[in-house]
């Protein structure tokens, strides 16, 4: 092949290629989002977690966090109407005698279809002086709106004093909860994903499931369920020669089998340590598979990715960079998508001295999306976003409003209309 | 007329060439390659900081000039940066206090269960509460474990991210190349 021509193919592949980068910026201007009142839940002070956020059909907000009391850890629910300006006490879901184990990550909550509150949290492994980070998974369930918590469920069933934890759930659209977890009860170097569930609302849970071997030991598994049952697990695994790519296992028999597991974007990133940051998922009505997630590449360069499955999670678009930043890196991507396939996507950005939130939405089914919109006043961490299906989310995050202390920032977003052109990116 | 081999200029060469990639080959070891240690691509001096340690001695950044320091930024959920742990105090036994000082550097602050895994370990590196996360976040810390080597005059000398073989005779050598540069 003569040189020209393959000059030739190279420049007209990257001019393709910031072609379709321009046009997924053009559709959805910045005076598109609807950005409601902030609310500000203060901590007095105490260390939290990231906050867990849900918001329901009733406009109900649930918001949960972990937070540290002297020696002790607790996990705290609460629940507001998004138009009550007061939030109320919070709820401790733990009971006293089980402390939870640590405020990396927040606890998984999910909501049922009949108003049950579900959280999954870990607590520390009782007595383990040798292993301080050994963990238990436990399920808490409320069937009276949060005002109370019945007793936990353990979720892991086995008794090997190591870490159960990194822990994510969904409730399925038959009220089957799936929960699943980072599991190291095998001992080996690397954790191993595990599943369980629950028919019951959460009274029992089913014998432990391992999905996967070789699991990234520090990037919590997310679990979500699309309307037709299909239960979507996803983590980051470690592949030959410690790259790391965030991988989606699926299953169609409710939980009882799972899929091996697809590379979701080929990121390549080689790393032999902890990155600590979970991939996002979400389904909308037609089964459309959205999957976010934060990687780094061959290069090292953060970046914040998006790819679809139309084919229940058995092949993935090329994924596509969400964020646009210069002099930052993007950061703990969270995404959320209503049944109708409007996308909302939360995450961080940071350099030596600012730390951002920002927002991004797209209205037809991922194809565009917004240009990135700061949300925070002052420095901010930890984004989490909810969606009900009438267009109303919720963004929260923490944020220094009274430095130095930490605060929950609570923000809701009215959705713009779906558009009638979304299609399906090819 | 004694015989001169035209082929010799050629072989000559062939054989110094081998002789210097030899040499080359064998020659002293990089430490900051050995550890894939990157070097800043530019001079920049590490920023003022006060940090509290475990035992809530404030450590605060113009107490360290003079000395080699060590920033290990890590995490009690992170499994390599714990796996490195006793490899880094073994590091920082091998030098004089009085030339060489090593942190690990936490945004986790979980005090109590950090004294246990430290008394677990019989670790005695000092640790800094990084409550803030500005010391993390003016680092662009975004992995973990992450690892700042600091000359004694306060300029940053190298950089790591993820764990790294830290007993080696390869990072005594780094070390010793930050203390006496003219080694």
């Amino acid at each position: 092949m003569p040189y020209y021509v393959v000059i030739l193919f190279i420049f007209s592949s990257i001019l393709g290629t910031t072609a379709q980068t321009i046009a997924e910026t053009s559709l959805l201007p910045p005076s598109a989002l609807s950005l409601g009142e902030k609310r500000i839940l203060q901590h007095g002070g105490r260390h939290t977690s990231e906050p867990a956020i849900q918001f329901d059909e009733k406009n109900t907000l649930h918001l949960a966090w972990i937070e540290a009391h002297d020696k002790s850890l607790n996990t705290y629910y609460l629940q507001s109407a998004s138009n009550q300006k007061e939030f109320p006490q919070p709820v401790q879901v733990n009971p006293p005698s089980l402390t939870t184990a640590s405020l990396h990550t927040a606890p998984g909550l999910e909501i049922g279809s009949k108003g049950e509150i579900y959280l999954t949290w870990t607590s520390p492994y009782p007595n383990a002086k040798d292993k301080p980070f050994a963990s238990l998974l436990y399920l808490s369930h409320s069937l009276n709106h949060g005002q109370t918590f019945l007793p936990p469920v353990r979720v892991n069933d086995d008794d090997v004093v190591t870490g159960h934890s990194f822990d994510h759930l969904a409730v399925a659209p038959n009220g089957r909860i799936h929960i699943s977890w980072l599991d190291a009860r095998e001992g080996k170097k690397n954790p191993a994903t595990y599943t369980a569930q629950s028919s019951d609302h959460g009274r029992t849970i089913t014998k432990n499931l391992k999905i996967d071997d070789e699991t990234c030991v520090c990037c919590r598994s997310t679990v979500t369920t699309g309307s037709d049952g299909t239960i979507y697990i996803a983590w980051r695994k470690i592949l030959t020669g410690q790259i790391r790519e965030t991988v989606v296992s699926r299953s169609t028999d409710d939980g009882k089998t799972f899929s091996s597991s697809v590379v979701v974007g080929n990121d390549q990133w080689v790393f032999a340590g902890c990155p600590h940051r979970p991939a996002s998922l979400g389904v909308d009505q037609k089964g459309r598979l959205y999957v976010v997630w934060y990687t780094e590449g061959p290069d090292n360069t953060p970046g914040v990715y998006l790819a679809i499955s139309d084919d229940h999670g058995q092949t993935f678009s090329p994924r596509r960079q969400l964020n646009r930043s210069k002099g930052t890196f993007p950061d703990h991507p969270q995404m959320t998508v209503d049944s109708l396939g409007r996308v909302i996507v939360i995450w961080e950005e940071q350099s030596p001295v600012r730390k951002e939130i920002v927002v991004s939405l797209s209205v037809d089914r991922g194809n565009h999306f917004s240009p990135p919109h700061i949300l925070n006043g002052r420095k901010a961490k930890h984004p989490a976003v909810a969606i009900n299906n009438q267009g109303e989310a919720m963004l929260a995050w923490s944020e220094q409003v009274k430095f130095p202390h930490w605060s929950t920032v609570i923000q809701p977003l009215h959705l713009p209309a779906l558009l009638t052109d979304a299609h399906a990116i090819p | 007329m004694p015989y001169r081999n035209p082929r010799l200029p050629a072989l000559q060469i062939l054989a110094m060439s081998l002789i210097s990639l030899f040499l080359l080959g064998t020659g002293p070891v990089d430490p900051f390659g050995a550890l894939q240690m990157s070097k800043p691509p530019r001079e920049s001096q590490i920023p003022t900081f006060q940090l509290s340690t475990l035992d809530g001695t404030v450590i605060h950044s113009k107490d360290l000039q003079g000395k080699v320091i060590l920033l290990n930024f890590w995490a009690t959920w992170c499994g390599p940066c714990k796996e490195e742990m006793p490899a880094l105090d073994q590091l920082r036994q091998q030098f004089d206090p009085e030339q060489f000082l090593m942190f690990a550097v936490t945004a986790d602050i979980q005090p109590h269960a950090i004294r246990q895994f430290w008394e677990h370990l019989k670790l005695s590196i000092p640790v800094l509460l990084d409550e803030d996360e500005e010391l993390s976040q003016y680092f662009m810390v975004r992995n973990l474990p992450t690892t700042i080597l600091v000359g004694p005059k306060g300029m940053i000398r190298g950089h790591a991210m993820g764990p790294r073989a830290w007993n080696s005779p390869e990072a005594i050598s780094l070390i010793r190349q930050i203390l006496v540069p003219s080694q």
